[in-house]
């Protein structure tokens, strides 16, 4: 089943159109990649999916129903969680009261049911250090924090916006253990990635941005062979 | 141990509080019923500054509520106390309206145009000399309770009461979880489902029915309104100064800073009129200097930091 899907959706920023018309499906319990050079529009996309800019045309339909004009937080209610690029957790909070946040207020919880939920998560993602003010965690934990928030918010699709960036080979590999892991409790999850080995293990699908339009989708050894993405990484041959 | 020690505390000083005025004289009752206004005053500021939004409409609110409260009182006969919640509903009105317009705003924005509005505020108050009595303000025939002091006393102890309270359930529920989200990255607080604009408002709406009530109060306690003294600075900025001292985000920053202050203002004015006003600003400057997070705000970060050095050491 169809659980997001965007209609012609368009962004313009003045006169760069940062998204063109991206025509995009994710079933459930599906792993999508999405890949692109700088600049292609991955982030702009992940932006208009979880609300916080809003698309000049097009149609983003979440679980049946039209969300494009809603705001972040009914979005972020609905079930569309995301995680940011450069982490940002809430200064003056510890990671754990970092997903508390998620609980209370993405999936409408009081405090008591909040804390309990937000701290199977700790468990899950196995956060050390969950007592401490975020200044005082490792990158990978802060990661970890940024997921276990969307996470709390209990989302059906979960939008990782470059969650790889600035982990060491080893920190990738727990990571990447750790999003199959959320697979197979049944999220659906879309991932941002420029490390290729890691949409390699990760995706299901992977779909190709180059300045705001798919150029190419399909499973990953097929997308990897398209003359449009070589051309799009490496320029074309004379 | 420590959870059922706390509620007695608590409960033993509302009881001295209530019956204070039976031990101390008349100086120190009226020293005290100023400090309970200024703190209600910070307190319902720093309400607003730990949604990261510095406000300084303080005065404004606060003169709304002291006019509200005499005209009523005066022209239409309502009893003081009715009067008082009167002010405190009408702000609230006003609160509302403006707030869909200044919410917008953020940062220095948001702060000159609340300033700009309490001097709104005052001008039209100026321009209605048959409603407000223009420039010259307005008396009323008899002050609050026939002037029983202890029964004012009473009257502000519970405002004072009232706003630690509001203000503790802000810090303890899911508010204190929004606020702090919103005030260190919009961003974080909408994607993670947070009602930015709704928490915004109602914070603000009940911090400036707050100020709108102590500026009700306070003008019955003393029978006159005009806009210079109903609009004064000082209602803004002693307030903003006690809360800074005491230690900003912390509903016990607030308190301490406005007992800190009010008794040294009071104090010093004894020893030397008028120049007690420098070592005032000393005061200030200093603890500002070598406690940035104010004398609460300093102390709690020093025991949490001992906290943690000697739990990583046991680990």
């Amino acid at each position: 089943m169809v659980i997001l899907k965007t209609i012609n959706l368009v962004k313009k920023f003045g006169g760069l159109v940062a998204v063109n018309g991206v025509d995009l499906e994710i079933s459930e319990r599906e792993i999508l990649g999405v890949i692109g050079p700088n600049g292609a529009g991955k982030t702009t996309l992940v932006n208009l999916i979880s609300g916080l800019i809003f698309p000049t045309e097009g149609e983003i339909i979440f679980d049946n129903i039209n969300v494009e004009s809603k705001p972040a937080h009914v979005r972020a209610k609905l079930g569309i969680g995301r995680t940011f690029q450069l982490v940002r957790p809430i200064q003056g909070f510890t990671a754990f009261e970092n997903i508390v946040v998620g609980a209370l207020f993405g999936a409408n919880k009081n405090l008591k049911q909040a804390k309990q939920l937000a701290s199977e998560i700790c468990d899950l993602l196995e956060i050390k250090r969950r007592d401490y003010p975020v200044d005082k965690l490792t990158v990978l934990d802060l990661k970890k924090v940024e997921i276990g928030r969307a996470l709390a918010s209990e989302p059906k699709i979960l939008l990782l916006d470059e969650v790889m960036a600035g982990l060491n080979s080893d920190e990738t590999w727990q990571m990447i253990h750790l999003v199959k892991s959320l697979k197979e409790r049944g999220l659906t999850i879309a991932v941002i990635e420029h490390v290729m080995g890691v949409i390699k293990e990760l995706t299901d699908r992977v779909i190709v941005l180059e300045s705001g339009k798919i150029i190419s989708q399909g499973p990953y050894e097929e997308v990897c062979k398209d003359p449009n993405v070589i051309s799009a990484y490496l320029g074309e041959e004379d | 141990m420590k959870k059922t020690i706390f509620p007695i505390i608590t409960i033993l000083a509302i009881v001295l509080l209530i019956f204070l005025p039976y031990f101390i004289g008349a100086y120190l009752l009226h020293v005290l019923m100023t400090i309970f206004i200024y703190m209600t005053l910070a307190l319902s500021w720093d309400m607003m500054l730990r949604t990261g939004q510095l406000s300084f409409g303080v005065a404004g609110f606060f003169g709304v509520g002291a006019y509200a409260s005499i005209i009523t009182c005066s022209r239409f006969g309502f009893n003081p106390l009715v009067s008082i919640l009167f002010a405190g509903f009408f702000v609230a009105l006003i609160a509302l309206g403006l707030g869909f317009a200044v919410l917008k705003l953020r940062d220095i924005y948001f702060s000159v145009t609340t300033l700009a509005i309490t001097m709104v505020f005052s001008v039209i108050i100026r321009n209605m000399p048959r409603l407000t009595g223009g420039a010259s303000g307005k008396v009323i025939p008899n002050v609050i309770f026939n002037g029983d002091s202890t029964k004012t006393y009473w009257l502000i102890l519970s405002l004072a009461l009232i706003t630690i309270l509001i203000s503790e359930v802000f810090n303890r529920t899911k508010i204190h979880f929004a606020i702090n989200s919103i005030r260190n990255d919009e961003i974080i607080a909408r994607s993670s489902g947070i009602n930015i604009f709704g928490y915004l408002l109602f914070v603000f709406l009940i911090s400036s029915v707050l100020q709108g009530m102590a500026g009700a109060i306070y003008t019955q306690q003393y029978g006159f309104v005009s806009p210079e003294t109903t609009f004064s600075l000082d209602f803004l900025l002693l307030p903003m100064a006690m809360a800074l001292v005491g230690g900003i985000y912390s509903t016990w920053g607030s308190v301490i800073g406005a007992l800190v202050l009010g008794f040294a203002s009071e104090y010093l004015k004894l020893f030397m009129p008028y120049g007690h006003l420098i070592i005032y600003g000393i005061m200030i400057v200093l603890i500002i200097l070598f406690l940035p997070k104010g004398i609460y705000g300093t102390t709690k970060d020093k025991i949490i930091t001992h906290k943690i050095e000697k739990k990583s050491l046991s680990e």
